[in-house]
């Protein structure tokens, strides 16, 4: 008998039974209360600074008399339509406001779950997610266009190009005009690709330096290319991309605790879906 | 009405205490110590949020960092690139984009936030609100998400101390905790949190974040935290902005409000609103608060408008304006000092020119949305046009210079999307829609964007547009935000077609001929945004540089326009529109008609071949029909050969419908901001 008093004791169905005794009887309560409430809405000091407070953000300046005036008229008339349509039912069943309660709520759970880990959670990170912190490769190069529509003999105009070159022509006397930058410093390989697209970006990264060769395509044609100093990608020390990984970090955390928050308040609702309806056609 | 009243407590009441019992049943009915765990970890999470956004905000003081200081000592270099002042990148970004902090954007369901923007415009793969997983197809270099504000809350003002919050002894206690950091601050959020839960919360508290903000946060703060997360200068910029939403009669009006600034600045204001009595419709109170932003920050900032395509032709007025004050000095000196720039093209319609306008020009007619107004509550009239499409604004702004002695609408280009998804996708095989109503589904064609009794907008009239580019020596707020204040960019309907367009007295083929044309543009001229320097010694007409590369993994060009507009001899306005250098060698007609450069468009399977047009124009062109004594603009409008529109991607991959008179191919373009002359 007294195990069974205490295995009731510790059931949580009980628990909520008489939490829901309790709300029943705290409700009634805050009902009698407010019966003798009158209808009348208070507006406080601290609200009547409040909004000076808001117009003195937007305008810079502190309201004259009128405006305050206006503004705690304004805010009566929120509050009045605001009870009247929450008495008349207004905020149910609408999905705006459904919305809104939503993102609300979901604001607070993110406001309070992001937190400044330290640096050796950022550092285990770091090496989970490598690839994404790389750091980009730097390539210096320069280029001799070459026009695919005007040069029927391309492959053999470009062999008889790069020995010249080789030979220490002068590259910006060769070639043919384009308006395509012909001379990039250390750029990083994404805005190679960028303005060239991303194969002929790839296929710089595997050629020899110091040499002119070619032809690389394009989409624009046919390009001589002599590569300069280069910096491979490599992995950064978190010191060096601290901010990104924080920021990555804390924005992954904040999804991963808003769904368990939502988990965990899911878990107290019975979610019962009916089967579908077969449509008749 | 008492028993309204009673309702209206006991409605409060539960819902407090409903949000409460969720707290406590996770706390303390869990035997396991989950629930406990969770309670910590919210409040030294809360403790740790606070002390982290204060350091980051002691950071941003702004100092010059090297990369500044080596602009302003340029030398002779090895490389003609090194140590250029002058703009040598064209940036590619967009002004105007909404996420689900937006009203209007979250009633039709879109969850998304600032950081899932910022991480899309970054390149990243990310979850639309309607569960697609979206990619852009080449990551952005920078961006303002302008988003409509207005939540206040609870947290920040603890934080900041407001005069309501130290008006309670408990909030005064709270708040210095806070500001102590640390271990006060802990107590401090704990004790926030347990009078929370115990419903102890000092009556003036509850009330003053009753049911309506709770706790909510302050959405400018987080818009604010979050560009800042997410700007990394060199790399990508993350620019503070808003949209003022003015739109009296349905009548489109609206402001972007661009910050150069950081959250230093930034978290000093508050974003103007519409709704009275705090806030206005009226721009010469928006450009009081930007003036006002300025002298009181010492920041920088500038506004933009859009859509005049449904203001119903109150966009550039001539003599009145809307909000009942007239079309003088003031207003064109105060317009032309705060709105340097105009959006041009976006979703919901591009607004260069209109044919009812322009008759002669064949390339007019590009996705006009010519109906109404924004709601469409009342219906376009011919009358109207003039007061809304940029060629017009552009040319009315030189008759009001003449009249008032200052060009209220001497604007550059832009080039955005408004999109209210948080996605800002502009390319036609890759496009979200306006709304998250729109988001790709077989169905989305068939309803009517905008209906109302008298008239409507189909679904199909949506145009997947735009981005802008910016010429500017560095990817940073500052070098971004400079190069959109000389109105050195230009707008794109999505392609990233780059395009260089010099105004100057002694451009020759020489130059386009030398390795780097862009220096001999700066050195004898202005870029696009300029005003034509004063007239060279036995020159007669001004000569443009003007060339354009085709997008590297987009479709050949066309040809390349440039668009004149004056004021004759009688005051009135004239535009012509000269092609001035195409593709194909084609050869004029007899009426000196270009022809049409051919299709190459598959409609069955969306695509199309690079066979036609050419991947680089490039010309100099000088003014047949200059008359020194008359004002005059001139702006590049560079065409793409015919490609695929939005919908017959939608055709393709769901077998969708499309409607008799969907237009399937179009071509896209850019326009360049304008070069002004004006006789001294």
């Amino acid at each position: 008998m007294i195990s069974k008093i205490s295995r009731l004791a510790r059931e949580p169905l009980l628990h909520f039974l008489l939490i829901g005794v309790a709300l029943f009887v705290y409700f009634d309560l805050a009902r009698e209360g407010a019966s003798e409430a009158p209808n009348r809405i208070h507006i406080s000091n601290g609200q009547v600074q409040q909004l000076a407070a808001n117009f003195k953000r937007t305008w810079s300046r502190q309201p004259t008399a009128t405006e305050l005036d206006a503004m705690v008229e304004g805010h009566v008339r929120e509050e009045v339509f605001y009870r009247e349509a929450l008495a008349m039912g207004l905020d149910q069943n609408d999905p705006q406001v459904r919305r809104r309660m939503r993102m609300k709520l979901e604001f607070i759970l993110e406001d309070l779950s992001s937190q400044d880990p330290g640096d050796e959670q950022l550092e285990q990170y770091l090496q989970q997610n490598a690839e994404k912190f790389e750091t980009e490769a730097v390539v210096s190069f320069r280029q001799v266009y070459l026009n695919p529509e005007t040069r029927p003999q391309l492959p053999e105009d470009a062999r008889q190009l790069l020995t010249q070159l080789n030979s220490g022509a002068d590259p910006d006397s060769l070639g043919d005009q384009t308006m395509s930058v012909r001379r990039y410093e250390r750029e990083r390989e994404s805005v190679i690709a960028r303005d060239f697209g991303k194969p002929f970006a790839r296929e710089l990264t595997g050629l020899p330096e110091g040499e002119w060769i070619g032809p690389v395509y394009s989409p624009f044609g046919a390009h001589l290319l002599h590569i300069g100093a280069r910096v491979d990608a490599h992995q950064p020390q978190l010191a060096e991309v601290r901010n990104e990984v924080l920021r990555d970090f804390v924005a992954e955390q904040r999804q991963q605790q808003k769904d368990q928050a939502y988990q965990l308040m899911r878990e107290d609702y019975e979610v019962t879906v009916e089967a579908p309806t077969t449509a008749a056609q | 009405m008492i028993h309204h009243t009673r309702v209206f407590d006991t409605i409060r009441a539960e819902d407090f205490f409903r949000y409460l019992l969720s707290i406590v049943l996770n706390t303390t009915t869990r035997l396991n110590s989950q629930g406990a765990q969770v309670m910590k970890f919210l409040v030294t999470a809360l403790v740790s949020t606070i002390a982290f956004t204060a350091s980051a905000q002691a950071s941003d003081g702004g100092a010059p960092d090297n990369k500044v200081l080596e602009n302003v000592y340029p030398g002779v270099t090895f490389s003609p690139y090194a140590q250029r002042s002058f703009p040598s990148n064209v940036f590619w970004g967009e002004t105007h984009l909404h996420t689900g902090l937006s009203l209007d954007a979250g009633l039709f369901g879109n969850i998304l936030g600032p950081e899932d923007a910022w991480r899309f415009a970054r390149g990243e793969e990310i979850k639309s609100s309607t569960g697609l997983p979206v990619k852009l197809g080449r990551p952005l270099d920078w961006m303002v998400l302008t988003d409509h504000t207005d939540m206040m809350g609870i947290a920040t003002d603890i934080q900041r101390g407001t005069p309501n919050i130290l008006a309670v002894p408990k909030g005064k206690e709270w708040h210095e905790g806070f500001k102590k950091g640390g271990q006060a601050a802990g107590a401090a959020a704990f004790d926030l949190i347990t009078n929370f839960a115990q419903m102890t919360l000092p009556e003036q508290i509850v009330a003053d974040y009753g049911p309506g903000s709770r706790v909510s946060t302050n959405v400018w703060e987080r818009i604010v935290d979050a560009a800042e997360t997410y700007n990394e200068p060199g790399k990508f910029t993350a620019f503070i902005g808003y949209e003022w939403t003015s739109v009296p009669k349905g009548f489109n009006l609206h402001r972007n409000v661009i910050l150069r600034d950081g959250a230093v600045r930034a978290k000093q204001i508050v974003p103007l609103t519409t709704q009275p009595p705090l806030g206005t419709t009226d721009p010469l109170d928006l450009y009081k608060w930007l003036e006002d932003y300025e002298t009181r920050t010492r920041g920088q900032a500038l506004a933009l408008a859009h859509n005049g395509n449904l203001s119903n032709g109150w966009m550039f007025p001539v003599d009145a304006t809307y909000a009942g004050g007239k079309v003088d000095k003031n207003y064109v000196e105060q317009r032309a000092r705060w709105e340097p720039l105009y959006e041009v093209t976006q979703i919901k319609g591009d607004g260069e020119a209109h044919p009812f306008l322009s008759p002669d020009d064949e390339f007019a007619d590009y996705d006009n949305w010519d109906v109404g107004n924004l709601d469409l509550t009342e219906l376009k009239t011919d009358e109207m046009l003039a007061g809304e499409y940029a060629r017009e604004g552009l040319k009315r702004g030189l008759m009001l210079e003449a009249k008032l002695g200052t060009n209220p609408y001497k604007f550059g280009m832009v080039g955005a999307t408004d999109s209210h998804t948080a996605l800002t996708t502009a390319e036609e095989e890759n496009f979200f829609g306006k709304s998250v109503s729109v988001e790709p589904s077989k169905t989305r064609i068939s309803h009517p964007f905008i209906e109302s009794k008298l008239g409507k907008i189909p679904g199909d009239l949506l145009v997947a547009s735009g981005y802008q580019g910016v010429w500017a020596s560095e990817n940073t707020r500052a070098a971004i935000f400079d190069a959109m204040l000389r109105k050195e960019t230009y707008a794109t309907t999505g392609p990233r077609i780059p395009v260089r367009f010099f105004g100057g007295w002694n451009f020759t083929e020489q130059d386009l001929r030398s390795r780097a044309p862009a220096f001999r543009g700066y050195e004898k001229g202005v870029p696009m945004g300029g005003d034509m320097p004063p007239m060279s010694e036995g020159k007669t007409a001004p000569t443009f540089m003007v060339y354009a590369l085709r997008d590297p993994v987009g479709a050949n060009l066309d040809r390349i326009q440039i668009i004149k507009g004056w004021l004759d001899a009688d005051g009135n306005t004239q535009e012509k529109v000269y092609d001035v250098v195409w593709s194909d060698e084609r050869v004029l007609d007899g009426n000196d008609k270009l022809p049409p450069v051919g299709n190459t468009v598959d409609i069955e399977a969306a695509t199309w071949t690079n066979t036609i047009g050419s991947s680089e124009l490039a010309t100099v062109w000088t003014d047949p029909d200059f008359d020194a004594q008359q004002s005059a603009f001139y702006y590049a409008r560079v065409i793409e050969i015919p490609t695929p529109r939005w919908v017959l991607y939608d055709k393709l991959r769901f077998g969708t419908q499309l409607p008799k008179d969907t237009k399937l191919i179009h071509q896209e373009r850019a326009y360049t901001s304008p070069i002004w002359y004006n006789p001294a």
